[in-house]
């Protein structure tokens, strides 16, 4: 896709035309889906987080939009490390653009069996999903929640892994800050913020049932960017790594919102139910707009507010 | 924005080939090709197409496949589901109005096939060839509501119409080069062989086709096609022949739940 230089900057040591990134859980499950989205305009690519072994998920009704946001339990549904790592090196037999491998686990050791794994794949981060909400009446309260278990975990990954780590952290704890300090300190590359929120909970009344299958499930889109900006603007003022920042942005405006709190790259997902698959694109000419009027050279320039 | 409707289940119909159709009040606006996420909050949430469409009423015609099929088949009138849409892209009914069409369906592809039937104004000239295994699994087997140019039943077993499958009566008894277009649903292997057989000639066609769906609204990518990665849920379930010649995928394999590939029987796993 041909894009402004303008938009174009380099995330450790990867050229990337744009700053928009497909986050986890959002167009990913198969190499198809990811390079749809780059077709599309994305700048980067998350593959939809893995597990050790295939997960089939939580069986439907797995999403319902609310007013101004989606709630969304999937369950962690993947093919399993092996079979996505495989989605990975297609995906890259089709384009140069970069992709995260992320993963889920619930201990240190599955961890480290999946980052071996990574290792020795074509991806270019492995982003240690910490927060998903989604599965908790499997697993319990998401590792992020809990900053001795976020540090052990990326000390030991950070250890072990060929790959820039990224940590995927979760806004429902009471702690956010101290945890992004944590993975830090622990060794994290970059952080990713935030996944999504709450979680909530929606009754058909008709029904008198959960529409949810999973009763509660995380909510995104723009009714959380407020939630995201302020959270990525306090820990990327506490932090020194990058943050990539996501949660409710939908145009290019929002990105430039979510730069200025102190993001490098901005998360672009729910977006794709409101405007429709080509966002990134909507989105990157948005951006251009904005510089444009305001005379920026380069969507690099736009820095964390001062305030 | 997106809800849900509890529609009472206002008729069960049973069909040929252990289907049954489902009647239920229209309160959305729908086009053939498209469908509707239903679910009992009990069993799971699953699409389904619409086989007929009128004013004020949807009609579903349903094969029992799995738990969800299986609790809305213990269902009759007065039951209630929750439904959601209409999604989908479906068919171009503009572009086909009035036209010579000709429609292959197989199994419970059918239903689309006959709502677009049903939904096309009276001087569109349609051809319906609707294939089976045999004559017991035949839908819709003594034609639609609506009068057609051409209905015939092609049987694997040759139990009831011509012995073969649609893409044998094709290449018997039909000049392809006289119709507008070819609009075709059913199972995936008979809409490869549609596929092969029309290759040769220059009719454009439409596939309706089929994918695991999750949340229908185009953000999980469950339903993605490879390479290309156009969803059935959202850019189909309607295909054109051009683009299904773009999706290397079809006919070799498909998606489950986890995202894991199942290979269609003879494809190649490599």
């Amino acid at each position: 896709m041909e894009q402004s230089k303008k938009l174009s900057s380099v995330f450790m040591n990867h050229a990337l035309a744009n700053p928009l990134v497909l986050p986890a859980g959002v167009m990913d499950v198969s190499h198809g889906s990811m390079l749809f989205a780059v077709e599309n305009g994305a700048g980067m690519v998350t593959m939809k987080s893995c597990t050790l072994e295939p997960r089939s998920g939580h069986p439907g009704p797995v999403v319902c939009e609310i007013e101004g946001a989606m709630i969304n339990a999937m369950g962690l549904c993947n093919p399993g490390i092996d079979r996505g790592l495989e989605e990975i090196a297609t995906f890259k037999k089709f384009s140069d653009v970069p992709v995260i491998a992320s993963v889920f686990a619930t201990n240190v050791s599955d961890f480290l069996k999946l980052t071996q794994s990574v290792n020795d794949s074509s991806a270019d981060f492995i982003e240690l999903n910490l927060s998903c909400p989604n599965v908790s009446s499997e697993f319990g309260t998401p590792l992020s929640a809990s900053s001795e278990m976020v540090a052990e975990i990326v000390r030991a990954v950070k250890s072990e892994s060929k790959l820039p780590v990224f940590a995927k952290l979760s806004p429902n704890t009471h702690d956010v800050i101290g945890i992004a300090r944590e993975a830090e300190a622990a060794g994290a590359d970059a952080l990713v913020l935030i996944n999504t929120v709450g979680p909530g909970m929606v009754i058909d009344i008709d029904a008198r049932r959960p529409v949810i299958s999973a009763k509660f499930g995380g909510i995104s889109g723009p009714a959380v960017k407020p939630i995201a900006v302020k959270l990525v603007y306090q820990v990327s003022g506490a932090v020194q790594v990058p943050v990539i920042g996501m949660g409710g942005i939908t145009s290019g405006r929002d990105v430039i919102e979510m730069l200025m709190a102190g993001a490098s790259l901005a998360g672009v997902g729910t977006a794709i139910y409101y405007r429709g698959i080509d966002v990134f694109a909507k989105i990157n000419a948005e951006i251009e707009e904005f510089l444009e009027m305001n005379g920026i050279e380069s969507v690099t320039d736009i820095k964390r507010i001062e305030c | 924005m997106d809800r849900r409707f509890k529609l009472e289940i206002l008729s069960v119909t049973s069909e040929n080939g252990g289907h049954k159709t489902f009647e239920m009040k229209n309160v959305f606006d729908v086009s053939p090709g498209q469908f509707f996420m239903i679910t009992d909050y009990e069993n799971g949430e699953k699409p389904f197409s619409v086989s007929r469409i009128t004013p004020d009423r949807i009609f579903f015609t349903v094969k029992e496949v799995g738990s969800f099929t299986t609790k809305l088949f213990e269902m009759s009138a007065g039951d209630s589901v929750y439904v959601r849409g209409p999604y989908g892209n479906g068919f171009n009914c503009e572009l086909l109005a009035g036209k010579r069409l000709l429609f292959l369906g197989g199994g419970c592809g059918t239903g689309p096939l006959r709502s677009l039937a049903e939904f096309l104004p009276a001087e569109t000239e349609i051809t319906f060839i609707n294939g089976a295994r045999s004559k017991d699994d035949l839908l819709f087997k003594d034609g639609l509501a609506v009068p057609l140019s051409d209905f015939c039943c092609a049987t694997d077993d040759g139990s009831a119409g011509t012995v073969g499958n649609v893409v044998d009566v094709c290449k018997n008894s039909v000049d392809l080069n006289s119709y507008d277009y070819i609009v075709t649903s059913g199972p995936e292997p008979m809409l490869c062989a549609v596929r092969d057989y029309i290759s040769s000639f220059s009719v454009p066609a439409f596939y309706l086709i089929e994918r695991y769906m999750k949340c229908a609204v185009g953000i999980c990518g469950q339903c993605s096609v490879d390479p290309v990665g156009v969803r059935v849920c959202v850019e189909g379930p309607v295909f054109t022949g051009e683009m299904l010649n773009r999706l290397s995928e079809f006919g070799v394999y498909k998606r489950d739940a986890s995202g894991t590939k199942h290979y269609f029987k003879g494809a190649s796993g490599t």
